[in-house]
């Protein structure tokens, strides 16, 4: 019956003059996405913060019309001024290494960086959520189902995260900057009546779901779900790397291929990628992952990271921040009124599994 | 596109050998060449980011047609672009002339709006199955055959029943 309306397509369009196919303009132009995910991740707030909440009876909105994707959105990120370590001590946020300091109805439970600003995690059932941008405004984000842990990208601006569905575990992607819902996705062989919804961890156009005995990699903007053998622990998944325990050790590999990227440790200690995967930090050492060029560090403990990969520890007061080139480390005194010694400290960037 | 940001060769590749097919579809889903053109390139340059995650040659045609889909629809969704194409508006008549003219069948895919406009691309031209339309717009198979019954009726009215048959006059396309 449609056999005229597909000749008529064809014969439309079939026999037009193609133009030659502009190559070297598409690669430049996904070089120039590529750059300008990188800078979207520079930075993230500079300034006082205002509470301007939408409410907690918020909810996402959702999935637009035809479809999911969005993946230009990431290239129109807006470059952003400040880029030094975010760390929340109790429910007060520390923000661009001391010199912005926010507060949130809440202790804080997590810092997620975004290429628009900081998502923090707060309070208890239901836990909340905040993005503190980089104008300097605090938005509350819709709440999440009880026990959803959410995964962000430093390069995006989404939050995903995995709910119970109708038969199946369904992964969720949104938009921090209204709030609308760009993906959802069953994922099948997934039971939809987990204990508690399976983490997450977002890595460009990929979501790494835990699936029961293995890991599910689901490709948001286009539906399609594999398996990803080289991914142990969703939450360690960093710029295409991720940290693989095997026989004893661990080492930072290739999500995609499971190639060695270096650094191989024992089975103690804190190995820590930063937020896109270009470095590596166990103990006093620090690896750029592309040349593998070891680094020493001034310092050992837990390692947040800025979103810009600068590795930084706090101790008591005082904070001390690293180039990830050099290991020239600076150390500045943090100054964080109304909080005790025993409030809570989480560094921004941390790797969750660490 | 390795990380450092140098394009594979096997990228440069696909790019000359995919252009002039997503050009063509392109050109349907718009009724524009160079907006169309420059549809395509977007979704190259987008395929280019995530190549690395492209494991198989045969899948990246796939997957670049999904990216091109889901550009234009986010295009279709920006307030300019539906000011400047009405889309919902169903013409009183027929179109003019020849309904086997070239012109008129791209016209009359322009009176559809967009979903419905990339379901009948899809299944029609691409030759894809409901639930591979589906797949690629991340709709479900229901929709799509609503969208499809739906378009048609609006073609039939564009294009007469010579070209789009009214279903009690000829059999359905049972392709699944």
């Amino acid at each position: 019956m449609t056999e005229r309306l597909t000749d008529l397509m064809h014969r439309a369009v079939d026999d037009l003059r193609v133009p030659p196919a502009p190559t070297q303009r598409v690669v430049d132009q996904g070089r120039a996405v590529r750059r300008a995910r990188r800078r979207g991740a520079a930075g993230v707030l500079a300034a006082v913060v205002v509470v301007a909440g939408v409410g907690a009876g918020a909810t996402w909105r959702g999935t637009s019309e035809v479809g999911p994707a969005r993946p230009d959105d990431a290239g129109k990120a807006v470059q952003l001024s400040g880029s030094g370590p975010v760390l929340a001590v109790g429910s007060t946020v520390v923000l661009d290494g001391g010199d912005v300091v926010a507060r949130v109805d809440g202790t804080v439970r997590g810092l997620l960086y975004t290429s628009t600003g900081v998502v923090v995690r707060y309070g208890a059932a239901p836990e909340r959520l905040a993005l503190v941008a980089a104008d300097g405004t605090q938005r509350e984000l819709p709440t999440l189902p009880a026990g959803v842990v959410p995964a962000t990208d430093v390069d995006l601006p989404y939050l995903a995260y995995a709910e119970a569905g109708s038969g199946s575990t369904e992964v969720v992607v949104v938009d921090v900057r209204d709030d609308s819902e760009v993906a959802r996705v069953a994922v099948p062989g997934t039971t939809g009546s987990l204990p508690a919804p399976p983490r997450v961890g977002l890595d460009g156009d990929v979501v790494y779901v835990e699936g029961g005995d293995d890991v599910r990699a689901v490709t948001w903007e286009t539906g399609e779900v594999d398996q990803a053998p080289q991914v142990q622990d969703v939450t360690t998944v960093r710029g295409g790397r991720t940290i693989l325990s095997q026989g004893g050790t661990r080492s930072v590999v290739d999500v995609g291929t499971g190639e060695l990227r270096g650094l191989t440790i024992g089975p103690s200690g804190t190995l820590s990628l930063s937020p896109d995967g270009r470095y590596a930090v166990f103990g006093e050492r620090l690896v750029e992952l592309d040349t593998q060029t070891p680094v020493r560090l001034g310092f050992r403990g837990p390692v947040g990271w800025s979103p810009s990969d600068q590795p930084f520890v706090v101790d008591g007061d005082r904070l001390t921040t690293c180039s990830p080139k050099t290991g020239d480390c600076v150390e500045t005194r943090l100054d964080v009124p109304g909080t005790g010694s025993d409030a809570v400290l989480r560094l921004g960037g941390e790797t969750a599994g660490s | 596109m390795d990380r450092d940001g140098t394009p594979t060769p096997a990228f440069t590749e696909f790019v000359e050998v995919a252009w002039p097919g997503l050009y063509r579809t392109a050109s349907l889903l718009l009724g524009d060449h160079q907006l169309a053109e420059d549809l395509v390139q977007d979704a190259l340059a987008k395929t280019c980011v995530s190549w690395r995650r492209v494991r198989e040659p045969a899948a990246a045609r796939s997957y670049a047609r999904t990216v091109l889909v889901n550009t234009a629809a986010s295009w279709f969704r920006h307030r300019s672009w539906r000011r400047e194409w009405p889309t919902d508006e169903l013409p009183e008549t027929a179109v003019g002339g020849d309904p086997s003219d070239r012109p008129a069948v791209v016209a009359a895919l322009r009176t559809l709006p967009p979903r419905q406009r990339a379901v009948v691309v899809l299944r029609y031209y691409e030759d894809l199955s409901v639930r591979e339309v589906a797949d690629t717009l991340g709709i479900s198979e229901g929709t799509v055959k609503s969208q499809t019954s739906h378009a048609l009726d609006r073609l039939r009215v564009a294009l007469g029943d010579d070209v789009v048959p009214a279903p009690s006059s000829g059999l359905q396309r049972s392709r699944p």
